[in-house]
């Protein structure tokens, strides 16, 4: 807060912008950078697999089963013959579609429940943060499982479910944020100047915790990937014969002894993702989140 | 007198950036310093370099030298180049030969230790290597019986008690006693004492004011003291520096630079925070104007009160002045026949009585009750914990009193929910005390100050910000920019702009000037009373700092432990104070030598 500036000259305050002192590198830059390079490179296989991929992704073919990779099947075949690279081109599309539904859903939620339980009355306020805590304690993974025994197994059930389970995480981060926010003087000239709390929310609150919500939101997605897959490995997610890196391990898995290269290529893709996703968390957390601010 | 300290050149940098530009100066054994200046002046890392503690980042050059001690052939040649010393002989002399003490006594004490245990480990850590050198008195003492006898010299009640107790349990000026305590354990030959008691309420430093001075004496230590003070300084130190800018202005005994300044910023600094008036017109001398009024003769603030005062047409100069009775019975203070606000007994407790007397309940009002009339400058005046921010609160309706009520222009406003507030929220407007937390740095300064416009269309608005800006003196570019452009006082402006956007008819300034500098204070205290004739404003000044709360203020209130202890016109309950809390407090404040007094 203290930031040095210029003492105000003996000629009066000059409106000359406080003087700071030279700008270091600024905080996760080089993590920022990384986690944003697997990100891209995500981001666009998944691009480039809608124009076009190696092979047709759902081809199966009886002769060529479990064949090393080759010119034509750059990565081998799985145990139906299918092409392995086109697969993990193809198969990068759900992951992300479903992480983008799930942050979208769990934000949706979860931001304004967590302001709303901030503002409201200290009581009342209390109670539904002791409701967020209740829907915390349920496993997201065990929802997305009854939701997908009761509405059928598809990606839609999956985000919804994954969804909920993410948006109790981020109204607790958010309730705190907000809290911070209405404790500064600035939020108390609003409510003096007749101000009220959706105002308040909007203008004051929002803006000022637009980091958290960024870092909150990039963690959301890393999580929301890697349920993804497990839902898939389970047989609770994306259902066949769009491809999907979660059923490819578990197809993957029943070969094992025979091709083990067949498991190691989607999870080598899920892992490059949701680490992309973690280093881009961290440091865009180094940047924005002031509590995780290094004292140099 | 021998050497103790020489800097010679000293520079330090951020980078590319200077921040203090060579500056020589030199301390004498046993001799007395005050380093004096304004933010941003570049005194505290001055300071921070002599102990080695400049951040990452930042660099010293130059040439800076602990001498030895001349008087005895052994220490004689232990002089230390202290820019170039590594982190071992750092530690040797840290705490040793040299200690400091911190501004914030909250948070330079380790909340998970004992007190005793703290004081006892700065005596160990360098027990170890000087062995030899124990007090001569008490060859055999413990460590325990020296810090207790440590606790009892900066006078803490029941050292024994004291030892084993926490941080948290002890007040801010008790663990400043500690800190000092610490700092003196093993006879500095120099203590460092960044602000040590900006962060405490008058009466308490007065007394750490008093116990430094006592305790560096009878050490036989030089003292660097570092403030922006000028009465503090008065109290302790024999030499001053000026530093502005990363630069030394000037230097001298303290007599001779506060009666007779040479340089021009000394003067300003000095007409400043002794809240000097032009006598002419009336108006607080500031940068621009001191020397323009260095002809006519200076007169102290209170000179111009008791003139004004009683010249202004209306003005209630004849409120009575009123104390609190014996028996605790408090009267209607200030009481006026048509009050623009009126408080009655107003109480405010926190916290739950609880099942079977568990849990505490904290009095923060305890029946209060007074009236401002129309066109009054009303002043609070008390110490931290005495409720006076409990009191804004209730004043405008940002918190509910548990018994009592505030009625402003004869309507209520406790008890009322927020919609019928309305009316209220545009006749009376708050000033705070952090220009950087009371304006949102994701704002821009037009959609600020127009943030109590809430029905006014963009021209409307962006027509009137930039009316405001021009009144409060700031230009009108400032209108796009955001809060972080702009130091503490223009800040302060911008805040003062929002307040008086929609006209109001009171304002409530709760410190509003208390996080800034003293040349900036005075700017800002001069605006404030134009606008407050300018928009006809009746307001509510609420401070710790009693010479402010003198010149701004007709009418005080002084408070303590909940309730208003004394009100009547400024001069009269500060020069014949009825209650002896007042008393308490108007001696308590640091007195400047001064060529007025």
């Amino acid at each position: 807060m203290s930031t040095p500036e210029t003492a105000s000259s003996t000629t009066g305050e000059t409106p000359q912008p406080a003087q700071r002192p030279p700008r270091r590198r600024r905080a996760g830059t080089g993590l920022i950078i990384a986690g944003g390079t697997l990100v891209g490179l995500v981001v666009l296989m998944a691009l480039v697999s809608l124009v076009w991929t190696p092979q047709d992704p759902t081809a199966t073919g009886a002769t060529n089963r479990l064949e090393g990779p080759s010119a034509e099947h750059w990565l081998g075949t799985d145990g139906l013959g299918r092409d392995i690279a086109s697969m993990v081109l193809a198969g990068s599309r759900v992951p992300l579609l479903v992480g983008l539904g799930t942050v979208c859903v769990g934000f949706l939620i979860g931001v304004p429940y967590g302001i709303a339980a901030a503002l409201t009355e200290r009581g009342a306020g209390l109670w539904m943060m002791r409701g967020n805590d209740i829907a915390q304690a349920f496993p997201a993974l065990l929802l997305a499982i009854i939701l997908a025994a009761v509405f059928g197994v598809s990606t839609g059930t999956a985000v919804i479910a994954l969804g909920l389970g993410l948006a109790p995480g981020v109204a607790r981060v958010v309730r705190s944020g907000t809290l911070q926010v209405l404790s500064r003087d600035y939020a108390l000239a609003a409510r003096a100047a007749g101000r009220g709390s959706i105002y308040l929310a909007l203008r004051h609150v929002l803006p000022n915790i637009r980091g958290i919500i960024i870092v909150q939101a990039t963690v959301g997605f890393a999580i929301a990937v890697l349920a993804e897959a497990a839902l898939s490995f389970l047989g609770l997610g994306t259902p066949p014969p769009t491809p999907s890196w979660g059923r490819m391990l578990q197809d993957a898995q029943s070969v094992l002894n025979i091709a083990p290269l067949t498991v190691l290529w989607p999870g080598m893709a899920v892992a490059i993702t949701v680490l992309g996703f973690n280093l881009l968390g961290d440091g865009l957390r180094d940047r924005f989140d002031p509590r995780m601010e290094r004292t140099r | 007198m021998s050497r103790l300290l020489t800097a010679e050149n000293l520079d330090i940098s951020a980078g590319s950036g200077r921040i203090v530009h060579g500056i020589d100066f030199a301390i004498d054994r046993g001799e007395r310093v005050g380093l004096i200046g304004e933010s941003g002046s570049g005194k505290s890392l001055t300071c921070l370099s002599l102990m080695g503690l400049l951040g990452d980042g930042l660099s010293a050059t130059g040439s800076l030298t602990l001498h030895g001690d001349t008087s005895s052939p052994e220490t004689a040649s232990d002089d230390l180049d202290l820019l170039n010393a590594d982190e071992n002989a750092f530690s040797s002399v840290r705490g040793n030969r040299m200690s400091m003490v911190f501004q914030e006594p909250m948070t330079a004490l380790n909340p998970l230790m004992r007190v005793g245990d703290q004081v006892a480990e700065v005596i160990k850590l360098h027990r170890r290597a000087q062995s030899a050198s124990l007090p001569a008195d008490q060859p055999n003492a413990t460590v325990e019986d020296r810090v207790l006898d440590l606790l009892d010299s900066v006078r803490i009640p029941e050292p024994a008690r004291a030892a084993r107790v926490y941080p948290h349990q002890m007040s801010g000026g008790q663990r400043q006693r500690v800190m000092l305590a610490m700092a003196m354990a093993n006879g500095p030959e120099l203590l460092l004492a960044d602000e040590p008691t900006t962060a405490l309420d008058v009466t308490v430093q007065k007394q750490v004011l008093t116990l430094m001075a006592e305790q560096v004496e009878r050490a036989g230590s030089s003292l660097l003291f570092i403030t922006h003070d000028l009465g503090v300084v008065s109290e302790v130190c024999d030499r001053v520096i000026i530093m502005r800018h990363g630069r030394i202005i000037e230097t001298g005994p303290i007599d001779q630079v506060f009666t007779r300044p040479e340089h021009p910023y000394t003067r300003a600094l000095l007409a400043a925070s002794a809240l000097r008036t032009d006598h002419s017109s009336g108006r607080l001398l500031t940068p621009d104007t001191v020397d323009a009024a260095a002809q006519n003769q200076h007169r102290p603030a209170e000179d111009r009160l008791s003139i004004s005062s009683s010249a202004e047409a209306g003005s209630p100069a004849a409120a009575a002045h009123l104390a609190i009775a014996e028996d605790g019975s408090a009267p209607v203070f200030n009481q006026a026949e048509s009050p623009v606000l009126e408080v009655r007994d107003l109480t405010r407790s926190y916290g739950k009585a609880g099942f079977l007397g568990r849990g505490r309940v904290v009095e923060a009002l305890r029946g209060v009750s007074f009236d401002v009339a129309a066109g009054q400058r009303f002043g609070i005046v008390g110490e931290s914990g005495c409720g006076k921010s409990t009191l804004l609160r209730l004043l405008t309706a940002l918190d509910e009193p548990s018994s009592g009520s505030v009625r402003v222009n004869d309507q209520a406003i406790s008890g009322q929910r927020e919609r019928r507030l309305r009316w209220l929220r545009q006749s009376m407007q708050i000033v705070f005390q952090d220009p950087m937390g009371s304006l949102d740095p994701r704002m821009t300064v037009v959609d600020i100050i127009t943030e109590p416009l809430w029905n006014a269309g963009r021209a409307e608005r962006l027509r009137r910000a930039k009316e405001l800006l021009e009144q409060v003196g700031l230009p009108q570019g400032a209108a796009e920019k955001y809060p972080h452009e702009f130091s503490g006082g223009q800040r302060q402006r911008i805040a003062i702009a929002r307040a008086l956007v929609t006209r109001p008819k009171i304002l409530i300034a709760d410190e509003a000037v208390s996080a800034l500098d003293v040349s900036v204070r005075a700017q800002v205290l001069n605006l404030l009373d134009d606008l407050v004739d300018e928009y006809d404003l009746t307001m509510v000044f609420v401070s710790h700092d009693l010479k402010v709360v003198r010149h701004s203020c007709d009418i005080v209130a002084v408070m303590n432990a909940g309730r208003i202890v004394e009100c009547g016109p400024a001069d009269a309950v500060f020069d014949t104070p009825k209650h002896p809390y007042t008393a308490e407090l108007a001696a308590a404040i640091p007195r400047m030598k001064d060529n007025v007094a």
